[in-house]
């Protein structure tokens, strides 16, 4: 197996898996929306590309490698066996993919770490997860089942904690089990976020809207663009322009 | 040798810096963040370009956008607010001017005494502060907000919770009430137009209702840096510290290092007794290391970076209190959706509150739709209808507690952000020895071992969930009294935007780090002068001009003890920061 189409598939597995997650949040037309059971007519997450915005959020916070990415994947990698990896040469058990990459130099990015992980809880919820459309399993479950993945990462079972402790150098043990309280919390902001930000329509570099974007769209914000100021002068109350002291 | 280094240009070390300048003494004043001397050229009105936690302008990083943010470790679901670069946090606050509930000083002996953090009080009378918030009040200054249209609509709640309204800068009892504002009010244009050409300076004057507060304010374009709108420490404080000379007599232009992050304290022993004595900092653009000596040194670095420093320094900490006793205001949002309109993404952030002192308070609160977002999706109480953490209250709102996702926040939205208005949660909560900044074992970054910010969120004292409980209680009721069809509580994780006390002062040495003058207990010539040297939450009252009241006070502390100087607050009437003369030295001096 060829590392550099291990990596790139793995590096969709992750998408995928984020694809599951953003529309949970904030569903859309689109066919994983459809496929949870839960979708709206309205754009959502993914026409938000969300799950750029998840991974960078992820990936982004701390200089690779993250102390905790390689733990993770290791601990969880042989319980992956039933999901398959499609690579050009052809599918291969996902535990196998993993066990060449963990045996190379490669930093694992902290968001295939998680993806694994939500990947590894989705298993648990629905067994039946393993095969299916899509790549990732979490990506295959309903509404109702996601949730059940959320929760597990939320408040991960003392178990859970201690097969990536087991994985983990002592000093970072204790940062476990807060680490994916944290990244539970950041599965639902990060693309309720991105959904209603104006991070698609913007241009950095020139600091203008490339386009109306979307999400002012969906909030009705701004209908008619930036504006330096609102005609929204209520006066005072009772008229009182200062207190006594 | 310098008079004074001070690290840390957000809320509190300018304040300082300013008052000790405006004395002649010679300052030097350090900030880790960006200087924006034009504003309106490398800020904008766009949420991802300014709050993106990774890479916006206002992240808790360095300068250089592609850097990384500096990293704190959050063991927990939580969020940190913090903004590098001068001016602090302040660039993203909202100006909320309230005064510290007197029920959370010493002294204190009305009928509700015992209904506050009464293990934790401020060392001294609300009295004896009172003359430095009236300073505050003064040089920002202060304003009564005007009121836009979510104002009309939360006061139109407020009257119905049978409160009376406040009509003092003091508050005495549960009231409501518009939002006492560091932010100048609306004038010219301002207010009355959408039309950017009527508003720029000086046909507008004031706040424009733009509601971008949280983005940094530049309103109105053309202005001096002075006469912006919202008064962060980098519109106001800043400024007078830059300008000194030029506004009083005997005062002298403080230095100012932006990309400058302090990382180690220096101290020798002095008289029998460890002395602080210099700073080192690293030059965050060129990766230098530059340290100078100084007869004081304070630290305004914030609750969580002062513990940083000081335990990266190896301070002494024999009592174990250094980063102990974060305060956060446990916050919590209540969410009403109207089929009218609110227009709650305009205006200033927040112009309307409700005060309900031995509790905390609740305000108004207006957010751009990302943002907005993030609020509804900020919960500790997992996904009503699914799972709830073992939360997800009961009570005067709809359903449980907890986030919106799917179809339901999609609804929310498409219901329109001006058809929302979420109430903010400020509980008076206690300081409590396991909330606390420690280092990480997570890796270093280029500044030194990283912090650790526990919050322990499902251990809260009695009397922090039950008033958090209170307020959420009465913040719906507001809401419903507006005519909300709809009432979501949320159930925020911890979100560390009003964060206290971490390096508190406090009466017994047992529980403090700071002696009742904001001196170090046990390193003489060190002071705090930003949020963490506050002994307590302040009773649940927005933190900011508390903190800079007492920062004034330090400074007047410092020039007394160590500069044989006289005190001057009252005695000398103040320079409002909006003063020509500062004006014109800003364009004189190209700042
Ligand atoms: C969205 C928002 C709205 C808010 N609205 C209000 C409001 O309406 N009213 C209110 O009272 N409060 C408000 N706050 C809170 C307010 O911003 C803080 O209370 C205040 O800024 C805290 O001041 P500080 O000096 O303690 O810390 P900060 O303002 O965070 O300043 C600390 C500064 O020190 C610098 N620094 C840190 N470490 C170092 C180092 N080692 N070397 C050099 N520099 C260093 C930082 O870069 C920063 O600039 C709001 C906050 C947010 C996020």
């Amino acid at each position: 197996m060829d590392i550099r189409e291990i990596v790139a598939a793995l590096g969709e597995l992750t998408r995928d898996t984020f694809n599951g997650s953003a529309v949970f949040v904030a569903p859309g037309p689109d066919a994983y929306s459809v496929a949870q059971g839960v979708a709206d007519w309205q754009p959502g997450a993914m026409e938000a590309q969300a799950p750029d915005y998840i991974m960078l959020g992820i990936d982004f916070s701390l200089r690779p490698p993250h102390p905790l990415a390689r733990p993770i994947a290791t601990s969880l990698g042989l319980a992956l066996g039933e999901v398959e990896l499609p690579l050009p040469s052809g599918a291969v058990p996902l535990d196998r993919a993993l066990a060449v990459l963990l045996d190379s130099d490669e930093v694992i990015p902290l968001s295939l770490a998680i993806a694994l992980l939500v990947n590894f809880l989705a298993m648990q919820v629905s067994p039946a997860s393993a095969r299916g459309s899509f790549l990732a399993p979490f990506a295959r479950l309903t509404f109702a089942e996601k949730a059940g993945v959320l929760e597990r990462l939320e408040d991960p079972a003392p178990e859970l904690v201690a097969r990536i402790a087991a994985q983990t150098p002592e000093p970072l043990r204790p940062a476990i089990a807060g680490q994916l309280a944290y990244v539970g919390g950041m599965l639902f902001v990060l693309p309720a976020i991105a959904t209603y930000i104006d991070w698609l329509a913007f241009d950095r570099q020139t600091k203008t809207m490339l386009k109306h974007p979307t999400s002012w769209l969906l909030a009705g914000f701004q209908p008619d663009g930036p504006v330096e100021g609102w005609d929204d002068h209520q006066g005072y109350y009772q008229d009182r322009q200062s207190v006594s002291y | 040798m310098r008079d004074v280094i001070i690290v840390g240009a957000g809320a509190g070390g300018p304040v300082v810096a300013a008052e000790l300048a405006s004395r002649g003494l010679d300052v030097l004043l350090l900030e880790a963040g960006a200087h924006a001397t034009r504003p309106g050229d490398v800020w904008s009105h766009f949420e991802d370009d300014a709050n993106n936690p990774l890479t916006g302008y206002f992240r808790f990083g360095p300068a250089e956008r592609s850097e990384r943010a500096w990293f704190r470790e959050l063991p927990q679901n939580s969020f940190v607010w913090q903004s590098a670069g001068v001016g602090g946090t302040t660039l993203h606050y909202y100006g909320n001017c309230p005064r510290p509930y007197p029920g959370a000083f010493a002294g204190y002996d009305r009928p509700d005494k015992n209904a506050y953090d009464t293990a934790h009080l401020f060392p001294f009378t609300y009295r004896e502060l009172v003359p430095y918030l009236e300073r505050l009040e003064a040089v920002l200054p202060v304003q009564t907000a005007a009121m836009g249209t979510k104002e009309v609509v939360f006061f139109s709640g407020a009257e119905k919770l049978g409160i009376p309204l406040q009509k003092t800068k003091d508050t005495v009892g549960f009231a409501y009430r518009p939002q006492e504002n560091a932010i100048l009010q609306p004038g010219g244009n301002a207010g009355l137009t959408t039309d950017s050409a009527k508003l720029r300076y000086p046909h507008a004057t004031g706040c424009t209702m733009c509601g971008h507060c949280f983005q940094g304010c530049v309103q109105p374009i053309g202005a001096p840096r002075n006469l912006l709108a919202k008064r962060s420490t980098a519109n106001s404080y800043v400024p007078m510290a830059l300008t000194a000379d030029a506004w009083s007599a005997h005062g002298r232009a403080i230095t100012l290092i932006p990309d400058a992050y302090a990382v180690r304290v220096h101290t020798e022993r002095s008289g029998g007794e460890p002395v602080a004595t210099g700073v080192t900092w690293r030059l965050t653009r060129t990766g230098e290391y530059q340290r100078e000596d100084a007869r004081v040194i304070v630290l305004a670095g914030g609750c969580t970076e002062n513990p940083r420093l000081w335990l990266n320094s190896g301070l002494p900490n024999p009592n174990d209190w250094v980063g102990r006793g974060c305060t956060d205001h446990d916050f919590d949002a209540v969410v009403g959706l109207f089929d009218r309109d609110t227009e709650a993404s305009k205006g200033p952030g927040s112009s309307a509150r409700c005060d309900f002192p031995g509790h905390g308070g609740l305000e108004l609160v207006g957010l751009p739709p990302g943002l907005q977002g993030f609020a509804l999706t900020f919960s500790d109480s997992g996904v009503p209808g699914h799972y709830t953490n073992g939360r997800g209250a009961r009570g005067a709102w709809d359903g449980p507690a907890g986030r919106l996702v799917g179809a339901e926040l999609k609804e929310a939205f498409r219901n329109g952000i001006n058809r929302m208005l979420m109430v903010g949660i400020n509980t008076d909560d206690d300081v409590e020895p396991g909330n606390r900044v420690t280092m990480s074992a997570f890796p270093a970054d280029e500044n030194g071992p990283v912090p650790r910010i526990r919050i322990r969120r499902r251990e809260r004292s009695r009397r922090t969930r039950a008033n958090r409980e209170f307020l959420a209680g009465k913040a719906a009721e507001l809401l419903r009294g507006a005519g909300a069809t709809k009432v979501y509580r949320i159930d925020w994780a911890p979100i560390l935007l009003h964060v206290q006390s971490s390096m508190r002062m406090g009466r017994s040495a047992d529980d403090s780090v700071l002696d009742e003058n904001a001196e170090a207990r046990w390193l003489k010539r060190l002071f705090i002068a930003d949020n963490s040297a506050l002994p307590n939450s302040v009773g649940g009252a927005n933190p900011t001009i508390t903190t800079q009241a007492l920062a004034t006070r330090t400074a007047e502390k410092i020039f007394e003890k160590y500069f044989q100087g006289d005190p001057w607050i009252g005695s000398e009437s103040p320079v409002v920061s909006t003063d020509p003369r500062i004006s014109q030295a800003l364009m004189d001096r190209d700042l």
